[in-house]
């Protein structure tokens, strides 16, 4: 699909997840260029590595994702944030769509596919 | 000299107490002679005559040694010693000169010189007496200028004592016979001038400090007063003594007249006492209040009696068995009086006496009195006293508790009135001290104890209700907040595993998608999704965090999305203390579940509204109805009750079921 694969930042506080979610998203079209585990470290990595997508975990110790989401599309703009959580999208499905963030994904849900999907606005 | 008073005052009280019961005992010997001589007629201990004498020594002697030993920088009691020696004096010289002068002349030596100068000893407790009157209960004179009057009394005692000391008819009966050795013909003017001067200025000391004592009633604080009624309860006697005496003295009756003028110079030093050691100054009014009261009763009652037994007597007096009539007449009427007589003359006394506590007292009676007030005792408290700051606060079960009327803990000032029963407090009442004196609380307290008692009990059972209130609260708070934990544990921990190893499962399947594993792995994959699944339905029964996220509005949007029926919503976006939220949540999902279950409704309305920190959640369903509004939905009626909440429940058979509670929601 992309020749140039996209630059991630995965956030989320679970080592396990970031490692996995590298795992998954390299084998096709994306390459993670920075993990962070919370608000403050999603910030630095987004200010060094510009990501151009970034996967924030809604649950995080020091802000929720939509705290995170902010934060990040402040320090760019052009940035595209994609949610996700091992909760039910029911459960967030109403505060997803308030916030500036492109689209939810269920954690266990999450593949290059499903993604790239989102990013064009078809998910 | 007063701290030399002070520390040896024990040992000098003993040695006037031991020199007193020697002189005492010499005394009953030279009377044991003088009886042996054949002079028991001129003195004798059995002579009525005597004991007014021997009373006021018993009564100064006593009262003296107990507030002297008690209360040493006190001078009444010292004073009160000094009269004891002064009568002790009299009367053992008077014995000495009987015997050595007149029963058997010159069996003793200096009888004649013991006589005369103890002749003049009367003037000693005289002196004191008006000392008395002026020191009493202070221990001061009221000022410099009383000072001065003390001082002349002792000045015009004293020149009335030698004055007489010179005079050669010192000696009165039965001595009126023998000479004065120490009589001074050539100054026989001076001293009757001598003793007409000190008589006079001595005697109006003695009336000066009666005056005294009313300045001082006038001027004082109530416990002054209170102290000074002591010595008006031996006044009211007076009349009585004095009204006995004249008659007895005018009926011959010298054993009676004995018996009233004993009873009157015993009477000051013993009230004294009292008043002095400030002992049960508070029960001393009732006393007073009584004492008038039967003195008045009596009055009345005598007064009727004669009048009617006079009238009856003299309209029945051709009679000849009228006396009897008359007088069994006059009895009747006079009984009858009584009880009602005593009734009124009381209250009437009691209003003279202290209007104000009688008063709130009265509003207590009546209170009592009134089987169907439904006040409660501290109102009644308040309104008796005319202060509605009163405040009542009632021991709880637990040591060192109080608490209000309706069971919450509160703290007594330091000021408040500790009502005992038999030393165990009972309850601590609190006023403006401004306005109302702390007597008459206490008088009004003590009216009201057994009220009082019973509130206290009701109270007691008012805090156990709280405490277990409270403690209900307390373990659901620690179940849900147990229950976030174990939910959050479930979220963060196994799931979160699962999630990961679901992501590299895929990852290998999406590497290698044709591979001869790709089914098994596949598999494995929707099984760890089945699993994550199951988990997540467990953490939302424990605690939902949508709950926690999004409070009720999204809750509840999350639970109709979740029912397989029509589910409508009213719900707003407010947000409550999370046990409120947790339990309108837990009982909305236990009514559908339960509507679901047993009614097969094809609507449900769920409706949350919050009013006047109520907040309302209404469920109500379109099914088959008749659930028990009694006994129907235990585990409903538990979680409202222990969130101090209510529970109303229509249902009708065939029209539906309408589930309302109410949970108190305020800050």
């Amino acid at each position: 699909m992309h020749v140039v694969p996209l630059s991630v930042l995965v956030v989320d506080d679970h080592v396990a997840f970031r490692a996995a979610a590298r795992t998954i998203l390299e084998t096709h079209g994306f390459t993670v260029v920075a993990e962070a585990g919370d608000l403050a470290g999603a910030v630095r990595a987004a200010r060094s590595t510009h990501p151009e997508v970034a996967l924030v975990d809604i649950g995080l110790p020091d802000a929720d994702g939509f705290a995170v989401t902010a934060e990040l599309m402040r320090i760019d703009a052009a940035l595209q944030v994609v949610l996700v959580s091992s909760r039910d999208r029911l459960e967030v499905a109403s505060r997803v769509r308030d916030s500036q963030a492109r689209g939810f994904l269920p954690k266990e849900e999450l593949t290059p596919a499903a993604l790239s999907m989102i990013l064009a606005g078809r998910l | 000299v007063s701290a030399a008073l002070e520390r040896r005052s024990g040992a000098i009280v003993t040695a006037v107490l031991a020199a007193l019961g020697v002189a005492f005992a010499c005394h009953l010997v030279l009377l044991a002679r003088i009886s042996a001589a054949g002079a028991s007629d001129v003195f004798s201990l059995g002579d009525p005559g005597f004991w007014p004498g021997y009373a006021a020594l018993g009564a100064a002697t006593f009262a003296g040694a107990v507030i002297a030993r008690r209360q040493p920088r006190h001078p009444v009691g010292w004073l009160h010693l000094v009269v004891a020696a002064g009568l002790m004096a009299l009367l053992g010289g008077s014995s000495y000169g009987v015997l050595g002068a007149l029963a058997r002349p010159g069996s003793l030596p200096a009888a004649r010189h013991v006589a005369a100068a103890t002749q003049t000893m009367f003037v000693v407790p005289n002196t004191a007496i008006a000392l008395v009157l002026l020191l009493t209960p202070t221990g001061h004179f009221l000022s410099p200028r009383w000072r001065r009057v003390g001082l002349a009394g002792v000045a015009s005692g004293s020149v009335w004592l030698v004055a007489q000391l010179i005079d050669a008819d010192v000696n009165g009966p039965p001595l009126e016979d023998v000479a004065n050795p120490f009589a001074l013909p050539s100054l026989a003017t001076a001293s009757l001038v001598g003793q007409a001067v000190g008589a006079l200025v001595s005697n109006g000391t003695l009336l000066v400090g009666a005056v005294s004592l009313f300045v001082r009633f006038r001027r004082g604080e109530r416990d002054e007063r209170r102290q000074l009624l002591w010595l008006a309860l031996a006044a009211l006697w007076v009349p009585v003594a004095a009204l006995g005496a004249a008659v007895s003295a005018y009926s011959g009756h010298t054993n009676l007249l004995s018996v009233f003028g004993g009873s009157l110079l015993a009477l000051l030093p013993l009230s004294t006492l009292p008043a002095i050691q400030r002992y049960r100054l508070y029960g001393v009014e009732r006393l007073l209040s009584r004492a008038v009261t039967y003195l008045l009763l009596t009055m009345v009652v005598l007064s009727v009696y004669g009048a009617v037994a006079l009238l009856v007597g003299r309209a029945l007096a051709g009679l000849t068995t009228g006396g009897e009539i008359a007088v069994g007449v006059a009895t009747f009427v006079a009984t009858v009086l009584v009880s009602p007589g005593r009734r009124r003359i009381q209250t009437a006394v009691d209003r003279r006496f202290n209007r104000r506590e009688f008063d709130a007292i009265q509003v207590v009676r009546r209170h009592l009195a009134d089987a169907a007030a439904d006040e409660r005792i501290d109102e009644v408290l308040a309104a008796a006293v005319g202060d509605p700051s009163l405040t009542v606060a009632y021991r709880a079960d637990e040591p060192g508790m109080w608490v209000t009327g309706e069971g919450s803990p509160v703290t007594p000032t330091d000021d408040a009135l500790v009502v005992r029963r038999q030393n165990i407090p009972v309850a601590a009442i609190e006023w403006a001290a401004r306005t109302t004196e702390r007597d008459t609380v206490v008088a009004v307290a003590a009216e009201a104890l057994a009220e009082l008692e019973n509130e206290q009990l009701r109270a007691a059972l008012a805090r156990q209700l709280v405490e277990l209130r409270e403690s209900r609260s307390r373990i659901v708070a620690a179940q849900l907040a147990e229950r976030r934990t174990l939910e959050q544990n479930l979220h963060d921990g196994a799931q979160q595993r699962l999630v990961a190893t679901t992501l590299n499962l895929r990852a290998a399947t999406l590497a290698d998608p044709d591979g001869p594993l790709a089914p098994a792995v596949t598999e494995a994959i929707a099984q760890i999704r089945l699993a994550v699944e199951e988990l997540r339905e467990i953490a939302r029964g424990l605690h939902p965090a949508i709950l926690v996220d999004g409070g009720l509005a999204a809750s509840f949007e999350d639970l109709a999305h979740r029912t397989p029926i029509d589910v409508s919503l009213t719900v707003g976006d407010e947000r409550f203390a999370p046990h409120v939220e947790a339990t309108a949540w837990y009982v909305v999902c236990e009514a559908v579940a339960n509507a679901i279950k047993h009614a097969h409704p094809s609507t449900i309305d769920l409706r949350a509204v919050a009013a006047d920190d109520r907040l309302t959640v209404t469920i109500a369903d379109d099914g088959a109805g008749g659930v028990d509004p009694e006994r129907g939905l235990a585990s409903i009626r538990d979680r409202v009750a222990t969130a101090g909440g209510s529970l109303r429940i229509d249902s009708t058979p065939g029209a539906g079921t309408t589930i309302t509670v109410g949970l108190p929601c305020g800050s």
